[in-house]
């Protein structure tokens, strides 16, 4: 630079006067928290006491409603209440509980379901009181301290769960409380990832597409995967990249690419209120039709740059519990009894714990994965606290203690204490350490250390640094030896502890969403019909999860009704307590206002007769032909007529017939006056096979509803498959079963690919594991719905506890008839065309031959003539064995009438 | 011993980060490593039309030992042709110009968007802008355009509107990095400045760390773009690029000006 700019030497020089002149000094780390506008401009310390002594009068109420234990309970909570005042003035955080506070009740008034609570926040009988929370921190044991700890000033932070639709509300009214410009939300920064940057990268070398995604998929399926990592653990990408030059390329490229910021997005959760406008601390950044503002700097930035970040996030849950809870009420109100709400919900309903032991729990909240279950089963929740600790040990880490759990809590282990004082405080987890507070609670009764304090060791066993635990242990060692303890047992706990701090979890957060998991158990125990309705209506863009509650219901005797033009709405609709009937916005590509036009229509209009009164009647703007053959398809028009094939290939005539129709209702209707008696007919066209029906169904609702493929297959399977996959057990022999593929999983292991197939033979779900080398050669067939009959060997599962399928050798239907069928028996009765039989069989002759050392050869075909006069029956020379393809035995049935046509087996 | 700031003879005040999010590349900390590799006292971060990334640099820079400088390099709406905006670079000086930045890029994304270009009114700047410092965007700048165009009157209006705002916070900009007009510009944006007697300030638009990052880069701006370059291993090493996405044209020199005498 300095040559390139020899002969203006000022030019220079004022490059390092402009770096002179500049000395701005950003202030980091202090935080402007928002004003709180208090009526009459009470001063917020006031207005924060006289808030929470007001709501927990109101609490104790509600949870004391016997006035002479209320009394004897309410020192304790205004105890607390005072000492939890006092920490939250001295920090200066009353400003930010009142505006928590005030947010939260503004959206439980306006029809907003909130969450219970979420993080450390519950501990805190402020936040009871105010309403920001709903959980009784004294009866859970939750500590004030591990939210806000005196000791070391931090910024407060409540996470909030909204109802995702309401959310927006919520934000708009704080906009509106706080100003326009005191209020945003918090950019995001996208990055370039792996696979992204590399399709991208090869987008523009001009790629073929099939070359670059199969780069791509060459690495692993791993969140956050760098494509170093993916180099060192996809040998084969390495190879490409050493070998190919275009992989070369491509690579090269997408790695200087690779983490790149790739765009702006919107945090989450966070909204910023500032305490004047946002722009006094960050530029802020919006769409260009001025929506969507943002802060230009991300969550930490901003923090950093001091606003105060508020999260909102949006929990689905808390949607499906108050969608359940409305029909729940209605089906309430029509038997006369009175409508629930959740904060009277008694926690300790039997039915509910009884769900929750037959792991009965698809669709409640946090409880419903695969391992939650098994965990269930073993643990056999019957109390609240129960449900808090398997919510707070499902994670990697302290799953480890659940088998220990599960025996002590049925006696089948002895429940030991590392130390007599802390009985009171382990016994509710059968003194395994499960939570952070307990931790806390330990340091206090045992080393007398102030909870604030002991917030501050329990934060060094999460870092685990060295310095500041040795500290930390001789405090411990020294205040437990003062209150009685030995030296040797002090330093033991304080092992234990260390052990198991670096792993507890926090206990307000998991009894608040124990509590969420708790309330979507009863209302599955008591209202399942209403529950799973709402909890597939809250998931109708999944049809996958659709297919899963919808088995879910099967299994617990819901019955769920197919879609129906003349009575389904958008959302899924409980009937009774034991019929949901379909949402049609389950239906793949029908969007909400399209089916809003149908039911008002229907509204209005009284039921639709047939097709081409449901065309007249819609406004076909907005329900264009793709939404009325997904209708079709799902068989939401059945009742009207039930051949699909018919009506869908009379949506055109039906349209262009509301179309001339609307053209010439202007001038008086000449349809509806003519017309009216004499309905236009559909095309004749045959319907569907179930097997062809099933398709369309599964192209409209995501799966098969209506029937099984399997079904299809089932009679000539029954001829050589005899074991269906329910009764599939451990033995040494191979056994051979069959099922349509549901879901495919792989795996990367030591010996290469490995997929994992769910099997579906219409009675139950199986999952076999198929091996590198049979996947590879057998990649045409592993595909979803494709029927697969399969030999393998069964063992018992130590793992799972259930059972183990190793495939060994995997048929499709043709193969498998193949090789398991005696004879093609054709009977030709009274027409004797040798010339058509030959033509038929010819393509698919496959004489007797050995091939790769394995005999191969088609199958021997037996003609049976009659006549009236005699009956033969012929074999045929081994030059005429045939391999039995469908189209084959097609061929023949066309000809000679299905009877006619048999595979015969020994 | 000298200190290193009494060395520098020049100071980086132009670079799209990675948070150009288009036009750019160069990771924060990369950055911020280099120059305290070769000593530098300070370096700007000047992402167009955004801050995304200035608080990761200011930290990155502060802990690094450099003086961070804030700018940004700002569209400018162009009142006569709204679809040929131009160009300018601010720097902050202090708490009052950052405050003031802050404002005029919130106020350009609320209210002044102009096919997807966040542009700031020169009425705004002109109001108020304390603690700014205003380079005229070289060729890019309302100035360039017009002597560019051989508009030397034009030029002046726009030189004599930012002298009269800015007074000695406004640098006539200079870029030699091998742009076909670099000849026509240099001479008129010359002869302005001494008729003005307005200071000159060399920079360089820095958008990639290395020379081997230029492909890499245009791929970028590609992938961000849409579009579809056939085949990269045509693109020359240097500016004659005619797929050029941007009007920027690129000359991979970073590393060369590092190298201290």
């Amino acid at each position: 630079m300095q040559d390139l700019f020899a002969d203006i030497p000022s030019a220079l020089q004022n490059t390092v006067e402009i770096a002179k002149r500049c000395n701005l000094s950003l202030v980091l780390g202090k935080n402007y928290l928002p004003k709180f506008p208090t009526p009459e401009n009470v001063p917020l310390e006031d207005f924060l006491r006289d808030q929470s002594f007001a709501g927990l009068q109101l609490r104790l109420q509600s949870l004391y409603p016997d006035s002479a234990i209320r009394e004897q309970k309410r020192a304790s909570y205004e105890d607390r209440l005072a000492f939890e005042i006092s920490i939250i003035v001295q920090m200066g955080f009353a400003g930010y509980f009142l505006i928590v506070a005030d947010f939260i009740n503004w959206a439980k008034r306006n029809g907003v379901p909130v969450g219970p609570g979420r993080g450390s926040g519950a501990g805190s009988v402020v936040a009871y009181s105010l309403g920001i929370t709903d959980l009784d921190p004294l009866q859970y044991n939750l500590l004030f301290e591990r939210f806000l700890n005196p000791d070391r000033v931090s910024m407060p932070d409540f996470d909030i769960d909204f109802c995702q639709e309401g959310r927006d509300r919520v934000i708009d009214y704080v906009r509106q409380k706080y100003g326009a410009e005191a209020v945003s939300q918090i950019a995001t920064f996208g990055t370039m990832a792996a696979k992204a940057v590399v399709r991208d990268v090869g987008r523009v070398l001009d790629l073929p597409f099939n070359f670059v995604d199969g780069i791509a998929k060459l690495i692993p399926n791993e969140l956050g995967i760098s494509l170093r990592d993916a180099l060192v653990k996809e040998p084969q990408l390495a190879e490409r990249a050493d070998k190919e030059e275009e992989v070369k390329e491509l690579m090269e490229l997408a790695l200087r690419l690779e983490g790149l910021t790739r765009n702006v997005g919107m945090h989450a959760g966070g909204v910023l209120i500032s305490p004047g406008k946002i722009s006094d601390f960050s530029p802020i950044y919006c769409q260009p039709n001025g929506e969507s503002v943002v802060s230009q700097y991300d969550k930490d930035d901003v923090e950093a740059v001091g606003l105060v970040k508020f999260d909102f996030l949006g929990l689905r849950t808390l949607t499906i519990l108050a969608m359940a809870l409305q029909d729940a009420n209605q089906q309430r109100a029509a038997s006369g009894q009175p409508a629930l709400s959740f904060e009277t919900l008694p926690i300790d309903d039997k039915p509910t714990y009884q769900l929750l032991k037959s792991a009965n729990t698809t669709a409640v909240f946090q409880l419903e994965s695969r391992g939650m279950k098994d965990m269930l089963k073993q643990a056999k929740p019957d109390c609240f606290e129960d449900i808090i600790a398997l919510v707070a040990l499902y994670r990697p880490g302290p799953m480890d203690l659940i088998p220990d759990f599960c025996r002590r809590k049925h006696g089948l282990q002895r429940v030991e204490y590392p130390h007599p004082a802390v009985e009171p405080i382990l016994k509710e987890t059968y003194g395994i350490m499960v939570y952070q507070e307990q931790v806390m609670q330990i340091a206090q009764v045992v080393a007398g250390y102030s909870l604030g304090g002991a917030d501050l060791l329990r934060r060094a066993m999460g870092k685990k640094k060295k310095e500041e635990m040795d500290a930390q242990r001789a405090v411990f060692v020294e205040g437990a030896v003062k209150q009685g303890t030995s030296e040797r047992q002090a330093a033991e706990l304080f092992d234990l502890m260390e052990r198991f701090a670096s792993y507890g979890f926090n206990k307000s957060h998991a009894a608040a969403y124990a509590l969420v998991a708790y309330h979507t158990a009863y209302l599955k125990t008591h209202y399942p019909a209403a529950f799973m309705a709402a909890t597939m209506s809250a998931d109708m863009n999944n049809t996958d999860n659709i297919h899963i509650f919808y088995d879910d219901c099967v299994r617990n005797g819901i019955e769920v009704l197919p879609p129906d033009i003349n009575r389904s709405v958008y959302k899924f609709k409980p009937i009774d307590d034991k019929q949901i009937l379909y949402g049609l916005g389950a239906l793949k590509g029908s969007g909400e206002a399209a089916i809003e036009v149908i039911v008002a229509a229907r509204e209005t209009g009284g039921d639709f007769k047939d097709l081409f009164d449901f065309c007249a009647r819609i406004d076909l703007r907005k329900v264009n032909r793709r939404v009325i053959e997904t209708l079709i398809r799902a068989g939401a028009f059945d009742r009207l007529e039930p051949n699909r094939n018919a009506l869908l290939a009379g949506v055109n005539l039906a349209i262009s017939m509301a179309e001339q129709n609307g053209a010439n209702s202007a001038q008086n209707s000449l349809f509806g006056d003519a017309g009216a008696d004499q309905a236009p007919a559909l095309p004749l066209v045959p319907a569907w096979s179930q097997q062809e029906q099933l398709q369309q169904e599964k192209l409209s609702l995501g799966f098969y509803f209506s029937g099984h493929p399997f079904t299809a297959y089932q009679q000539e399977l029954a001829n050589f498959v005899h074991t269906r996959l329910k009764d599939l057990k451990p033995q040494e022999q191979p056994q051979m079963t069959a099922g349509v593929v549901m879901g495919i999983r792989t795996r990367m292991t030591q010996r290469g690919k490995m997929a994992i197939v769910t099997l579906d033979d219409a009675e139950s779900r199986v999952e076999v594991v198929i091996g590198n080398e049979l996947l590879s050669q057998y990649a045409h067939l592993i595909k979803e719905d494709q029927l697969l009959v399969i030999e393998g060997r069964v063992s018992h599962d130590d793992f799972s506890g259930g059972i183990r399928v190793n495939v060994r050798k995997i048929f499709d239907i043709v193969a498998a008839r193949n090789s398991r069928a005696s004879w093609l028996k054709i009977s030709c009765n009274g027409q004797a065309d040798a010339i058509k039989l030959r033509e038929l069989l010819q393509p698919y002759c496959q004489p007797k031959s050995v091939q790769n050392g394995a005999q191969q050869s088609g199958c021997a075909v037996k003609v049976e003539y009659h006549n009236q006069q005699a009956c033969a029956e012929i074999l045929l020379g081994d030059a005429w064995r045939v391999h039995l393809s469908d189209e084959l035995i097609a061929g023949l049935k066309a000809w000679l009438s299905d009877e006619n046509v048999k595979i015969l087996y020994n | 011993m000298s200190s290193p700031a009494q060395t520098a003879h020049f100071v980086h005040l132009r670079c799209h980060t990675e948070y150009s999010i288009v036009d750019g590349m160069v990771r924060v900390d990369d950055y911020v490593e280099a120059a305290a590799k070769d000593a530098m006292p300070a370096l700007a971060i000047s992402d167009l039309s955004n801050l995304f990334g200035a608080v990761k640099f200011y930290k990155s820079s502060r802990s690094a030992g450099i003086k961070p400088l804030i700018a940004c390099d700002v569209w400018l709406e162009n009142e006569q042709n709204r679809d040929q905006p131009h160009r300018a670079l601010l720097i902050c000086q202090n708490q009052t110009g950052y405050l003031r930045l802050c404002e005029l890029l919130s106020l350009a994304y609320t209210q002044n968007q102009h096919r997807d270009r966040a542009e700031l009114k020169p009425s705004w700047m002109l109001e108020n802008n304390d603690g700014l410092l205003m380079l005229s965007g070289a060729m890019l700048g309302d100035v360039g355009q017009a002597l560019l165009m051989n508009n030397v009157a034009q030029a002046e209006q726009y030189a004599r509107r930012w002298l009269d705002a800015f007074g000695d916070r406004y640098y006539l900009e200079l870029q030699r990095f091998g742009h076909p007009q670099q000849a026509l510009y240099e001479n008129n944006v010359l002869a302005l400045a001494a008729q003005l007697d307005l200071p000159l300030v060399a920079t360089h638009p820095v958008q990639f760390m290395q020379t081997e990052d230029f492909k890499a880069h245009e791929a970028r701006v590609w992938v961000m773009c849409w579009r579809i370059v056939a085949d990269l291993s045509s693109l020359p090493n240097n500016n004659t690029s005619k797929l050029k996405p941007r009007c920027k044209i690129c000359l991979p020199i970073f590393l060369v000006l590092y190298r201290t005498p």
